[in-house]
């Protein structure tokens, strides 16, 4: 064979892994979902009275959602939702790559009890899943930082009411909220953004393996040392 | 036949035809069914229940759904609800304006004649504020549905998981 064939052969071959390449990584970016926004890492409770660094799941995929626990619709809907997702990661064996944080923002009533109780009644695993809350002002700017739209309406006897004090004692009050689960990479980066009690299974988990597929930036180490498994 | 014979029978005739026409099928104004109602689980919530005993605020929540049916041929309206499981019993509906939930309370719902409206999860649904006991999984107990026309209408209320 002369000299010239073999070297179209290797050339011919070297395109095409070049090629291949060039697939993978435009493959790969297609595949990449967008940025919104980082999840601040302050502190919280959970719900054994524990204090929760929401940095501490960094490493994880995070599946974060907000509610109240005397939402009686919708918030029950998104915990369902994300319970349902927690089985579907149990079931493919991502358990220990995914972590589920649910935020009360209600904090005023919600206490580390109040949501222990409400996530037992829900049969939640809190191997992988654990129940936040913590101090009004850092719930309030967190729902800042996420877009999370709150306004409190106050009822007495189904009559809406302005203030709480437009009758004594007789009052209770519901929260309009967004209704929505964010999906959070190892990073702390929000990087979907699902509807909430309407969530599908299938979609959610196509975005979570997606997820879970990406490696590290750096393989950052979890903040102060602590494991994420023995910090709850 | 004299005249006051013939007024008798046409009297009694009258009456008679009268009594057909209201005793007729779909002539008896609204005939309300409820169907299937069921309530979340739901914890009456320990330090929240205390709390919300006269308190602002504190009292824990559930809420009931079903379908109104309504077999008649007039509308009716659902215009209040009792039980005793819980301190206030009001029609809420959520509405959704893009991706907020917004709890609304209604004062009645309207049932339309052969026509029925379903309460359902971010919709309407009855709510149950202050519960008194907790609301387990197969719990049952009796809702009372108040419609305008129909009057009282006792349901037995199943607590099951979410259904959405």
């Amino acid at each position: 064979m002369p000299r010239g064939f073999w070297l179209g052969v290797g050339i011919g071959l070297l395109l095409v892994a070049a090629a291949g390449a060039v697939k993978i990584a435009l493959d790969a970016r297609a595949e990449s979902l967008p940025v919104y926004m980082t999840v601040p890492d302050w502190p919280f409770t959970d719900q054994e009275g524990r204090t929760f660094w929401l940095g501490h799941t960094r490493s994880k995929v995070v599946v974060l959602g907000m509610i109240y626990t005397h939402c009686p619709d919708v918030c029950p809907l998104i915990t369902a939702r994300m319970r349902e997702l927690q089985e579907q990661v149990a079931a493919e064996g991502l358990s220990d790559q995914v972590f589920f944080v649910t935020i009360t923002i209600d904090p005023e009533r919600d206490t580390p009890e109040v949501l222990r109780r409400y996530a037992r009644a829900r049969k939640v695993d809190f191997t992988n899943w654990a129940f936040l809350t913590g101090d009004p002002s850092t719930i309030r700017h967190l729902t800042e930082a996420l877009g999370i739209y709150t306004e409190r309406v106050y009822g007495i006897n189904g009559t809406p009411a302005a203030t709480p004090g437009a009758s004594a004692g007789a009052a209770t009050y519901f929260i309009n909220h967004t209704d929505r689960i964010f999906l959070v990479d190892r990073q702390g980066r929000v990087r979907a953004l699902l509807p909430g009690s309407r969530t599908e299974l299938p979609e959610a988990m196509e975005k979570i393996r997606r997820l879970v597929r990406e490696r590290p930036a750096s393989s950052a180490p979890l903040p102060m040392g602590v494991a994420l498994r023995s910090s709850f | 036949m004299s005249w006051i014979r013939i007024l008798r029978v046409a009297f009694a005739g009258g009456l008679l035809l009268a009594l057909v026409a209201c005793g007729a099928p779909g002539a008896s104004g609204p005939q309300i069914r409820i169907v299937d109602p069921w309530a979340r689980p739901a914890m009456s919530g320990g330090m929240s229940m205390g709390e919300g005993h006269g308190g602002h605020g504190g009292a824990a929540t559930s809420a009931v759904y079903f379908v109104v049916r309504n077999e008649g041929d007039q509308p009716d309206a659902l215009i209040g609800a009792a039980t005793d499981v819980a301190e206030t019993v009001e029609l809420h509906e959520t509405r959704m304006e893009g991706d907020i939930a917004k709890m609304v309370p209604v004062p009645r719902v309207e049932i339309p004649a052969r026509g029925q409206v379903e309460f359902r999860p971010r919709g309407l649904h009855v709510m149950l504020i202050g519960l008194r006991r907790d609301l387990k999984v197969g719990d049952t107990f009796t809702l009372t549905l108040r419609f305008e026309k129909s009057g009282e209408k006792p349901v037995t209320v199943t607590v099951k998981e979410m259904n959405p």
